[in-house]
């Protein structure tokens, strides 16, 4: 989640993405959480 | 990955310490996890690229509403494609597209499932649970990239498997997904009510509370929550 907010927060200050427009928060959050779990292990 | 060797004066054998995320560390002679991953991994990555097929199948499927048994077509044209068209990519032969997103997806969902089944060599529980992790994930993410959308026909399966599989490991690991689901289901509903609050109109929808609940499951309140794998 971490890591999908601070993806969303360089789009925002790179200004590729405005505060209105779509981010695609989903795929950051599924992309960090393979990430954690490949690195830490499930549940 | 740190090794060891056997007794001093002894024929010195390579030990590899595996990692096992819950338990104690689990040594096997190096050359059985040589062995192990010579013959596993090759068949984790041809696995992960027959199933990225089918999440990029469905991926394109579930948004347009077309059955997933439907005779693949090319996505520019639409000139159908021979039936095993969705398994392996291939050029059509009317437009000369070539699908370089499903080439990508499968690459991409072959080399992480070959690289789960690395890294979680000595518990194959774990690397299954995982596998399905990414599987799951991959297509959620795949959908969301393309429609903006998380389906619940993917999130939810995600959350109840997230949370069913970790009865499979121990009671206290279910305990600790069924926590981290409620509290990534809590946070992304606080973010609902300060989109709501800031912009007047949700700034998230229900797909996100629920991938976020999944996310929990799948990882727990420990990672989840505060990305400290040792607190």
């Amino acid at each position: 989640m971490t890591a999908a907010a601070l993806a969303t927060v360089w789009l925002l200050a790179r200004r590729r993405a405005s505060r209105y427009g779509y981010l695609p928060y989903g795929s950051y959050l599924a992309g960090g959480t393979i990430l954690a779990l490949l690195l830490w292990g499930p549940a | 990955m740190p090794t060891g060797s056997g007794l001093s004066g002894e024929p010195r054998e390579q030990f590899l310490v595996l990692s096992s995320v819950r338990g104690e560390p689990f040594s096997l002679p190096a050359g059985v996890v040589m062995e192990a991953a010579i013959v596993f991994l090759p068949i984790a990555a041809l696995t992960g690229f027959a199933l990225g097929a089918l999440v990029e199948l469905t991926a394109l499927r579930l948004p347009s509403g077309q059955p997933l048994l439907a005779r693949p077509a090319c996505p520019v044209c639409h000139a159908p494609l021979p039936r095993w068209g969705w398994l392996i990519p291939r050029r059509c032969a009317f437009c000369r597209n070539f699908p370089r997103h499903q080439l990508l997806s499968q690459t991409a969902i072959a080399v992480l499932l070959a690289a789960a089944w690395w890294r979680f060599l000595a518990d194959p529980l774990q690397a299954f649970r995982v596998s399905l992790a990414i599987l799951f994930l991959a297509l959620i993410a795949r959908i969301d990239w393309a429609h903006h959308l998380i389906y619940l026909l993917t999130v939810i399966p995600a959350l109840l498997l997230g949370l069913l599989l970790t009865l499979l490991a121990s009671p206290a690991a279910f305990l600790a997904a069924l926590v981290g689901s409620l509290a990534g289901a809590l946070l992304f509903a606080l973010f609902y009510g300060l989109g709501w609050l800031l912009y007047r109109r949700p700034a998230l929808g229900s797909g996100d509370v629920l991938l976020a609940a999944s996310i929990g499951a799948l990882t727990d309140c420990r990672i989840s929550c505060t990305h400290s794998p040792s607190a």
